[in-house]
């Protein structure tokens, strides 16, 4: 044991400092059941004077908000139409998605309305969305938390977070999910290989959906982020020096063998148990990749994926020689599945996932 | 600049007809002077929102329908004491969006807070009309007794930890579990599992040499792993060593008031004034 830190010690000298418990999902139970939504499919109607085409920003976050949401739950969502009224009506049992002023939705960047039958035998009979008109509908930066409703991607997080409590999740505050109850308390993004897109639900927010009646279907294999769950249910940037909660200076000048630690984070938001390797690389390309060999490692860890878990977890890298002087290598993180677990089944080695974190080494 | 607006807004209702397109939208009472909500994105937006904070017991709570209000749950607050801002009496009812409609479903809007009858709260009320609460955004802090300190716990069951620019911060482990929902169920929670990294040693040709895993494993289609619900362990005096109380937090909402030239006051909307429950006006995003 004491043979095989040192060797550690000795080579990439890279440590899991501390595992954090991932928080959870949250869901309304009648009678022990959890509350889930009449219709199967949902039909969600975009309200055509809002958004007009999927080809628009805001169209495109509903066109996620759809993809994602089908992956638990039967969602189809109609062309818009463009000669809809400028309102969508509440109790006429429609699902309605819409931007609307800030004003209607007492000033949220995100409100659903939501219709019940009573307990017993409770459903979600009609689930109207609500996003603020002045969200940035653009894709986000997966270096990044979102902490505001002025960044880009806070459109398509609201929606999506909104289309949670459409489905019958509830806020789940101490989880590393898209349910967490505002922004400020820092929305986590997902690296884009699997999905093309950070903005996914995580594995608790899969959890919750599976409780719900959302059985998932044709999900990745796993996922990496560059934002992890540290102390508290508190969402922190690779970019972020643990010990201090601040970010790095950036880009961070750094020697060999300096030691320095980051957060670090994956899960898997299926049924399916994993394991998986974490690579951290430094290099000089700001895209992220999980091809093995590229760039400088800077450490590699196994994480067993239970089903519908995260891991998040403070490591500790030393640093190796990385080149030139003065280089600006860009930290990422590559996930690589162990083996192909099911024989014959859906997993390729082309499902694995990287995300690109905000922290750039400047080489000695 | 304003009036004009309103005006707009009026005749658009009053004709059902604005551009070409039938509106539908309905105003519960007179729509002139309406003073809508700005989006709320930060402290100073809050503030500039702010009518009061108060302190306020919620004596009762009861139910009320109206065709245009739709159905609202009632809290009747007593011993209300006004910590900032603009004058209160020391009763006062918060028409709350949620209830029952007449066909006996029950509705609710997703992101407004859920109260306890019988509990002391820390609110920040509107200076402008609202459609589905008085109080803005989810600044509605019950004040909890924790190891001999008073603290303020947000409706995610978190307690206030500071005010930063971004907002009132609640940085402690959850400390309670969010309430249900009349009527419908109560809200359960659950916790994923704890999962390990294991660092990797590196071979003698420089490809990583991994501890061995027990290999993964595919599920029944058939196994729904249901958790146990979870109950947060009591909170101690070290979960609640950095929250803050009362006069702290107002204090500090203070000081970012006065940072910003603001005087928190003026208005209060004790019913909702803009558009009826049942339809809400859409706006096409900017290109």
């Amino acid at each position: 044991m004491t043979r095989s830190i040192l060797k550690h010690v000795a080579l990439w000298g890279a440590f899991a400092l501390a595992t954090v418990r991932v928080g959870g999902y949250s869901v309304l139970r009648c009678d022990r059941v959890a509350v889930r939504p009449l219709p199967n499919p949902i039909v969600l109607r975009p309200n055509g004077c809002a958004i007009k085409d999927f080809g628009s920003p805001v169209g495109r976050s509903a066109s996620i908000l759809a993809r994602e949401g089908s992956t638990y739950w039967k969602t189809l969502m109609p062309q818009p139409n463009v000669a809809d009224a400028c309102l969508i009506t509440h109790g006429d049992g429609t699902w309605d998605l819409a931007t609307v002023d800030a004003g209607a939705i007492d000033g949220l960047a995100g409100g659903t309305f939501k219709q019940y039958e009573q307990c017993p035998d409770s459903h979600i009979v009609e689930a109207d969305i609500m996003v603020d008109y002045q969200l940035n509908f653009d894709q986000s930066d997966q270096r990044t938390f979102l902490n505001s409703p002025t960044m880009a991607g806070a459109g398509r997080h609201a929606m999506l977070h909104e289309y949670g409590h459409a489905l019958g999740l509830q806020h789940a505050d101490d989880a590393f999910a898209v349910m967490r109850s505002k922004m400020t308390l820092k929305a986590p993004m997902g690296g884009t290989n699997n999905s093309g897109s950070p903005h996914y639900f995580f594995a608790d927010d899969a959890f919750g959906l599976l409780q719900i009646g959302g059985i998932p279907r044709n999900l990745p294999n796993f996922y990496v982020s560059a934002q992890a769950l540290v102390n508290n249910g508190q969402i922190a940037n690779a970019s972020d020096n643990p010990a201090t909660g601040m970010p790095y200076s950036n880009p961070l000048a750094v020697h060999t063998n300096q030691l320095i630690t980051f957060v670090a984070n994956a899960g898997v938001h299926s049924w399916w148990s994993r394991n998986i390797t974490l690579r951290a690389y430094a290099d000089s390309s700001a895209e992220c990749t999980p091809l093995p060999g590229v760039g400088v490692t800077l450490g590699v860890f196994v994480v067993p994926l239970s089903q519908f878990a995260t891991a998040s977890s403070v490591v500790m890298v030393k640093i190796p020689p990385l080149g030139p002087s003065g280089q600006l290598l860009n930290v990422h993180f590559a996930g690589t599945l162990i083996g192909s677990p099911i024989p014959g089944g859906p997993e390729t080695r082309g499902w694995d996932d990287c995300a690109t974190t905000g922290l750039r080494l400047q080489a000695p | 600049m304003r009036t004009w607006r309103v005006l707009g807004i009026a005749l658009c209702a009053g004709l059902m007809a604005c551009g070409g397109r039938e509106t539908g939208v309905r105003f519960p009472g007179a729509t002139t002077g309406l003073l809508r909500p700005q989006r709320l994105d930060s402290l100073a937006t809050v503030i500039r929102q702010l009518n009061a904070i108060v302190l306020a017991d919620v004596r009762d709570i009861s139910t009320d329908y109206d065709r245009c209000e739709g159905p609202r749950t009632v809290l009747h607050l007593a011993g209300v004491k006004v910590l900032l801002g603009g004058a209160h009496p020391d009763t006062m009812q918060l028409r709350l969006f949620g209830g029952s409609l007449p066909n006996n479903r029950y509705v609710e809007m997703s992101e407004s807070p859920r109260y306890m009858l019988g509990r002391r709260y820390v609110l920040f009320l509107f200076n402008r009309d609202w459609r589905f609460s008085p109080v803005i955004s989810d600044h509605a802090f019950r004040v909890e007794p924790i190891a001999g300190r008073e603290v303020l716990v947000a409706p995610n069951g978190k307690a206030v930890t500071g005010v930063s620019d971004r907002a009132v911060e609640t940085e402690t482990r959850m400390l309670f579990v969010p309430e249900g929902l009349p009527g419908i169920g109560t809200v359960s929670m659950s916790p994923t599992p704890v999962v390990a990294f294991t660092p990797c040693g590196v071979n003698p040709d420089g490809t990583p040499n991994c501890p061995r895993l027990p290999a993964s494993s595919p599920v029944s289609n058939e196994f729904f792993p249901v958790p146990e619900p979870w109950t947060p362990k009591p909170p101690t005096r070290e979960d609640v060593a950095s929250t803050l109380g009362i006069d702290d937090l107002v204090r500090r909402i203070d000081a970012a008031a006065r940072a910003i030239g603001v005087t928190p006051g003026g208005y209060f909307a004790s019913r909702p004034r803009l558009e009826c429950w049942d339809a809400s006006p859409t706006r096409e995003p900017a290109k």
